[in-house]
């Protein structure tokens, strides 16, 4: 095919319409791909390494007293609830070495007033959160340790009577989830008396010069820009770590205002008052920033998740989101005219699947400009403060179950931490269906982003009544996808041999949460900066005319309520009340 | 912006940096209190250490909870024996409050 000579825009991500075997080491894409894999390499070795004493045989003791005491009762028994903790308590992630990797990538902290609390912990101040927590632990330990007795006693009953007793084994429970509630408190009271001290600047030190290297070489074979990336690269890793700072503020987290839109934010006010010097320019790598990360996150991407909750999970999550998806990007195209294809795409994507995540990638594929995925990331948290506090009022004002509810939150609000809160403020059931829907959703990235890369290669990318050919198709296929889907197709087939136990202690306990999704969390707060310092405020202007992307959000979030609501009565009360009521 | 001088330009950033200041201690936590809703959400979240800008699902150990009690729900479900009931539930227990 004749070599074409496009100009890179630095708006958007462009794809030259040709193929060579040079791009593996001087195209973007690929090196994405490269840094992404070398990351879950490492991550893989580490864990895999480091297998948890006794893993299997923990499993296996856990696994028969559970399948026992689904056997001998009718509902969950203590043992069952006691079998199902001590095999969650193995993780990968929670030996020696995996605490020291946690320690030495950690983005700065919580605090309230002090936001030097975010970097440091003296021995004394740590002493004095254990010992002012203390007398609160001692009692929820003890209210726990009441609840199971009483719930021990009750189950007795229920088992005296062969179970044969409706009240008896309603009141058992009723016993057991009291006790589930005081557990959990009781655990929540310790994490407050598990203070220890922390000086985050050495690994903070040691994180930018990490990452300088990492993408400093990167920069060296793309375009030989290395020497001009370093010296701005600091400005972006300052910016990040001041997000993180933000993030972690206690309003902040009242609010729903995470790193991401932080560091958006501190880079637009930087870019739009003492403007963003010029030295810094070359290392605002938003692309390859976002793309590395969108490989690693590609590995977290795991299919097996989305049978978490069974059949009714699939349905709410997989089958209403597409829906949504499709028929607010028509209804942007057709009804609204939003100029932007690009724009509609990514604010679809972002409201119907699942928030940031879903924004960073639509964007991605289809090639939104960086205005664009700024305007979906903000109308998104907007919104999502404004659902989390909301929904869970409407779900008890009106006396909706609570199960229905959750599945409701977790097929409608972004994000997922503001999932979780909502969900976790109801009820631990609410929680458990809440995040669940949620973690499901976020499994449908993967498919989403494929699935806008081909249509935005055959039918956007081309001349109307243009027929695109295999290897047209290639050429103009964002490649760093691939990198993101067989991230996700490896570690889906690696959880799968290794079983759902060994999985989520390995895999997600491990290679994941433990390793590669700390540099994710870095590399998108790096590209979220670099976005934000950028931009400027007059590029972001026009998109708000006529209100349209707001029109477009309230309407396709309308229709995802609506839908999400039917189809998780739908599934979790009419067709499959059985396991609605083992949940 | 580059008509403005570098004198305006640092007003600017002090001026959102105030208003930054001002919104996190001040008019946030008033809006918050505002709404007993929102209190009591808000209270939750910061005792729990929710984190609630997190936007993927292996960015919360709290949703690694929830799988982990969905999966095992899912594969070690009760069937023992027990009552007859027409709603489903074999515990007669009541709605899932």
């Amino acid at each position: 095919m004749a070599e074409q000579v496009v100009e890179k825009n630095s708006e958007v991500v462009v794809d030259q319409a040709n193929s060579s075997w040079s791009d593996l080491w001087k195209r973007e894409d690929y090196w994405a791909i490269w840094l992404g894999f070398i990351i879950l390499v490492i991550g893989a070795c580490i864990y895999f390494n480091h297998k948890p004493a006794g893993m299997d045989e923990k499993f296996a003791e856990a696994n028969a007293v559970m399948t026992a005491e689904a056997q001998r009762a009718p509902f969950k028994t203590v043992a069952w609830y006691e079998a199902q903790t001590s095999k969650e308590k193995i993780k990968a992630k929670n030996q020696p070495i995996g605490k020291n990797i946690a320690n030495l990538m950690a983005h700065p902290k919580s605090w309230s007033t002090n936001p030097l609390n975010a970097f440091m912990q003296t021995q004394a101040q740590a002493d004095a959160k254990n010992a002012k927590g203390m007398p609160k632990y001692e009692a929820a330990k003890a209210a726990a340790a009441e609840g199971k007795a009483a719930a021990l006693t009750a189950q007795a009953k229920a088992e005296a009577a062969g179970f044969q007793n409706a009240q008896l084994n309603a009141d058992t429970s009723n016993a057991i989830e009291h006790w589930l509630k005081l557990r959990s408190m009781e655990s929540s009271a310790k994490k407050k008396i598990s203070n220890k001290p922390y000086n985050l600047f050495p690994g903070l030190i040691g994180l930018f010069i990490l990452f300088s290297v990492i993408f400093a070489v990167g920069m060296h074979f793309i375009d030989g820009s290395s020497a001009k990336f370093l010296k701005g690269f600091g400005l972006v890793f300052a910016v990040g770590v001041l997000s993180y700072v933000m993030s972690g503020q206690a309003t902040m987290k009242q609010y729903g205002i995470g790193y991401a839109a932080w560091a958006i934010a501190i880079g637009l006010i930087i870019s739009n008052t003492i403007g963003t010097p010029e030295w810094a320019k070359k290392a605002l790598q938003v692309e390859f920033f976002i793309k590395t990360g969108l490989v690693l996150l590609g590995a977290e991407v795991l299919f097996n998740k989305i049978v978490a909750i069974g059949i009714p999970g699939i349905f709410v999550a997989w089958v209403v989101t597409p829906v949504v998806l499709i028929s607010t990007f028509i209804f942007g195209q057709k009804v609204i005219k939003l100029p932007s294809k690009t724009l509609n795409m990514t604010i679809s994507a972002d409201m119907s699947v699942c928030g940031t995540s879903a924004a960073i990638a639509a964007a991605a594929a289809c090639k939104a400009k960086k205005e664009e995925l700024t305007l979906a990331i903000g109308l998104s948290l907007i919104f999502t403060s404004i659902m989390m506090v909301v929904m869970p009022a409407i779900i008890k004002a009106t006396g909706m179950p609570y199960i229905l509810g959750g599945a409701w939150m977790g097929g409608t609000i972004d994000a997922t931490g503001a999932v979780a809160a909502a969900g976790a403020f109801l009820s631990e059931k609410a929680l458990y269906v809440a995040a669940t829907i949620k973690m499901i959703q976020n499994v449908l990235i993967g498919v989403t982003a494929f699935g806008i890369a081909i249509y935005w290669c055959t039918k956007v990318d081309c001349v109307e009544g243009q027929k695109v050919g295999a290897m047209e198709i290639w050429h103009r296929f964002p490649k760093f996808v691939l990198g993101f889907l067989v991230a996700s197709v490896i570690f889906s087939i690696a959880y799968s041999a290794l079983g759902s136990d060994a999985g989520f202690t390995m895999i997600d306990q491990g290679v994941l949460r433990g390793f590669s999704r700390l540099f994710r969390g870095w590399f998108f707060c790096l590209s979220f900066a670099a976005i934000g310092l950028a931009t400027n405020f007059r590029a972001l202007k026009h998109y708000f005319k006529g209100g349209k992307p707001l029109i477009l959000y309230v309407c396709g979030q309308s229709l995802n309520l609506c839908l999400t609501l039917g189809m998780a009565y739908l599934m979790f009360y009419v067709v499959f009340p059985d396991i609605t009521s083992k949940i | 912006m580059e008509n403005r001088s570098l004198t305006q330009r640092i007003l600017a950033l002090v001026s959102i940096c105030a208003a930054i200041w001002v919104f996190t201690f001040v008019a946030g936590p008033m809006l918050v209190n505002a709404s007993q809703d929102f209190r009591t959400l808000g209270d939750f979240i910061v005792r729990e250490n929710i984190d609630t800008g997190m936007f993927y699902y292996t960015d919360l150990e709290i949703v690694s909870h929830a799988d982990h009690n969905a999966r095992s729900t899912i594969e070690y479900m009760p069937h023992g024996p027990g009552p007859l009931s027409s709603v489903g539930s074999a515990t007669g227990a009541p709605a899932d409050q």
